[in-house]
């Protein structure tokens, strides 16, 4: 076939920007249209705002003010600005750069001399000038072309180098930055680099403390202890305890984020729980030392090797080639640092170990529990009695419809059997409570085996361990709308938040909206949701309504409720927000009854509306239909 | 912090970063839901369940057996799990709660005359089952608790009955 010809003319040599442009993803990752924190276009900004930050790190510029308007970022450093004679092939030209040589860019992620060139190819406009000593000198690109290369200028600005560029919308399509993912980007550039101050369109952000303020911004209720902040050669580690069960980490590895962790925060792990066991001298588990920690840890490591291609997990054993061992580097630091903070403070000594020995205690409490309760949980997966399963379960991989499967929790008998009835065998499951709910507030996770209605629903949702094996995808609590309805959704969703936050994190817990009002003359039946959705109906239907109102799911009979859980279902999803944790929500409005709750009861109390006037217009009228 | 971002960027606007902030307004984060949810339950507690009323002294389930027992009221017991059915029309709620109720007022033995096992609130003995005891308002709650010139009324919770407001006591 004459298509097949492999001759010399086959044979091409790219350009350094049509390469760039062809195979982007060998210089950003993935493309994407920046709805995920990892898309290219948030790779573009990075490389740029890197290269201030190296700036920075040399002791130059300690201000970054980056904007972002209508797709145009704009970069201004006030570092030492480019050598002006090479601002055009610092930024154009592949494989050139200041840093190659320099001891200090070891340690740096990037230093192939590419990012910046594959800002300058993958954006449709791109211009930037560097300011040394009153002379300026600028020059404009557009998708790697050089447009315009101005000659030199004089000015009153301050040194510093200055980038400005558009993301091609041929190459990321129909892209937008979210705020939000730079936001926590350039917080973690700020953690790692403390007194540098990024203004970003405006806003401030910086950090005295470094991986404290770190983990004071994002830990979720107070520490049990101040946070024990360590540093050393090439590493910074700061940790505490706190209420959440289970750990947290995170880590860096020069000034990457490893989401997924690696060498790094596993030695880190291992060590921190011997130092504290060797500092009590005694024989406590590493996981009960561990249960509840909140760390932060950040190395430098020389030529650092990854073990995915997004550099989210750290490879490396050694800590540069050839040298220290990663463990054996991290151990020697905890190993004087800690030990020494330690005994230097002998309060933060004791609370740490109180909180070790609590978490042996429950752990050894539950270890009695969980077997009765597992063999408990085994019959129940055969029978359990309060669940009426689907077939399709959210682990089923191969199953498409896996993403389908819903768990209905509902309040009573009254109400699962007409859910039961109308649901669709194949992915809706129905889970019937029996009146209400404890309320686990400020209880321990025995209780979740001791009580046989959390263990049945832990049981039926298979999350005993880890949210891995959920086995559906929306766990819906559908109670009454009601206020016992409303009192039995706080405790279920208290039961969530204590003992399992991840499946609300994750977004996996939504309330079902069941219609309050049922509107209907012979010919036509409408459903309302609010008191003005009924408005609205009985204004369609006019003087012949009928109306019902829905108190219970049990009034709802079987053919009705597949409107309400088939394809027009309604649910709220339940979100968190950031700004408030959930510790102080639940202890609020879970806990004791305080001064401050029963003030906030007594100002907004909620007396019913008593509309019996416009009941009673309508009253007679149905019954004269 | 961690590269699962919360869900609420989802619903964020796409094209102008600057106004990306707004989330939709249907989405209320859990602090909102559990403040809406626990308003909710304890006004209702506060007003309709729990508290006694000022002018009576009675909670809203005791007013209403005492007002559904006086709508009966023909000199003879009733069978209490009539008067739980009748009160019903004017209580929303389960008929346990009100024979309940009931059976305590009839403990006190001041505005019920109890016929049969009504248990004794001193060495715990419950009452039998409803369809075993009988009760009838006393003389002494005949007297005093109705008075039709000063009651107000209004119209019960699915609006075919009247219920009293209070009962204003003699």
């Amino acid at each position: 076939m004459s298509e097949n010809q492999y001759t010399e003319d086959n044979i091409r040599s790219l350009d350094w920007k049509e390469h760039i442009r062809l195979r982007p993803g060998m210089y950003i990752g993935k493309l994407g249209d920046g709805a995920a924190a990892d898309d290219g276009i948030y790779l573009l900004v990075k490389e740029v705002v890197d290269n201030c930050i190296d700036e920075f790190v040399m002791g130059n510029g300690k201000k970054v003010d980056l904007r972002i308007k209508d797709g145009l970022v704009t970069v201004r450093d006030y570092g030492r600005g480019i050598p002006l004679g090479k601002v055009v092939d610092v930024v154009s030209k592949m494989n050139t750069g200041g840093k190659y040589d320099s001891k200090a860019f070891k340690k740096s992620v990037g230093l192939n001399g590419v990012g910046t060139k594959a800002v300058n190819a993958l954006s449709s406009h791109f211009s930037v000038y560097a300011v040394r000593e009153g002379q300026l000198k600028r020059a404009s690109f557009s998708r790697g072309e050089l447009v315009k290369d101005f000659p030199i200028e004089t000015t009153d600005e301050p040194n510093g180098t200055y980038v400005e560029f558009t993301p091609d919308d041929q190459i990321f399509k129909k892209y937008a930055f979210k705020t939000h993912y730079i936001d926590k980007m350039l917080w973690n550039y700020c953690y790692l680099n403390r007194n540098l101050s990024i203004y970003f369109n405006g806003n401030k952000f910086q950090s005295k403390d470094g991986l404290k303020d770190l983990l004071e911004n994002n830990m979720d209720g107070d520490p049990l202890y101040p946070i024990i902040h360590l540093e050393g050669d090439d590493i910074e580690v700061a940790f505490t305890h706190g209420k959440t069960y289970g750990e947290d980490y995170y880590s860096f590895v020069n000034g990457q984020h490893t989401t997924q962790g690696g060498t790094h925060q596993s030695a880190f792990r291992e060590s921190v729980s011997k130092v504290i066991k060797d500092f009590y001298s005694k024989n406590y588990e590493s996981s009960d030392i561990r249960q509840s920690i909140v760390a932060a840890i950040a190395v430098k490591v020389i030529e650092p090797i990854f073990e995915s291609q997004t550099k989210t997990k750290l490879g490396s054993q050694e800590i540069e080639p050839g040298g220290k061992s990663m463990r054996a580097f991290i151990n020697d630091f905890l190993k004087d640092k800690l030990d020494n903070y330690l005994h230097k403070n002998p309060e933060v000594a004791q609370t740490i170990e109180i909180k070790i020995k609590q978490s042996e205690k429950e752990r050894k409490e539950l270890a009695g529990i969980r077997k009765i309760a597992r063999e408990r949980s085994k019959k129940s997966n055969l029978h359990n009695k309060k669940l009426r399963d689907c077939r399709v379960h959210l682990n089923d991989l191969k199953n498409d419809r896996r993403e389908e499967t819903t768990l209905f929790i509902t309040e009573g008998d009254s109400a699962s059997g007409s859910i039961t009835k109308s649901r669709d065998v194949g992915t809706q499951a129905v889970f019937s409570l029996k009146g209400k709910p404890l309320n686990c507030y400020g209880l321990t996770k025995k209780v979740v085996y001791e009580n046989e209605e959390f263990n049945l629903i832990q049981a039926a949702l298979n999350i005993e361990d880890d949210l891995e094996d959920l086995r559906y995808n929306k766990v819906v609590i559908a109670t009454d709308a009601d206020v016992d309805g409303m009192h039995i959704r706080m405790l279920l969703l208290t039961f969530f938040l204590q003992f399992f936050p991840d499946l609300v994190k994750k977004n996996h817990v939504y309330v079902l909206q069941t219609p309050l009002f049922r509107v209907r003359n012979k010919k036509k039946t409408l459903y309302c949701y609010s008191e003005e959705e009924r408005k609205s109906a009985m204004e369609e239907i006019g003087k012949n309504a009928e109306i019902t109102r829905f108190k219970g799911l049990g009034e709802i009979s079987p053919d009705e409720f597949v409107h309400f859980i088939g394809e027009d279902i309604r649910l709220e999803p339940v979100l968190l927000s950031q700004d408030t944790s959930i510790d102080s929500i639940l202890s609020y409005f879970m806990g004791k009854n305080t001064p401050q709750r029963q003030e906030f009861i007594i100002d907004n109390l909620r007396v019913e509306k008593d509309e019996p006037e416009d009941l009673n217009k309508v009253e007679p009228e149905k019954e004269i239909a | 912090m961690s590269d699962e971002k919360p869900e609420s960027e989802q619903n964020e606007e796409q094209h102008n970063p600057f106004e990306s902030k707004e989330l939709d307004e249907r989405v209320i984060p859990v602090s909102g839901l559990y403040e809406s949810w626990f308003l909710d339950y304890a006004s209702y507690v506060i007003l309709e369940r729990a508290v006694p009323g000022l002018a009576d002294g009675l909670k809203p389930v005791q007013r209403r057996i005492l007002h559904s027992m006086k709508e009966m009221e023909d000199g003879r017991y009733n069978k209490v799990a009539n008067i739980i059915g009748n009160t019903m029309k004017y209580h929303p709620h389960g008929d346990a709660s009100i024979g309940d109720a009931l059976v305590q007022l009839g403990q006190k033995d001041l505005l019920i005359d109890c016929q049969g096992n009504w248990g004794n609130t001193l060495t715990g003995d419950g009452a039998a089952a409803p369809r075993y005891i009988e009760a009838r308002l006393s003389k002494f709650a005949l007297h005093v608790a109705f008075n039709s010139k000063t009651t107000n009324w209004l119209s019960s919770y699915d609006g075919r009955n009247k219920e009293t407001n209070n009962l204003p006591m003699k």
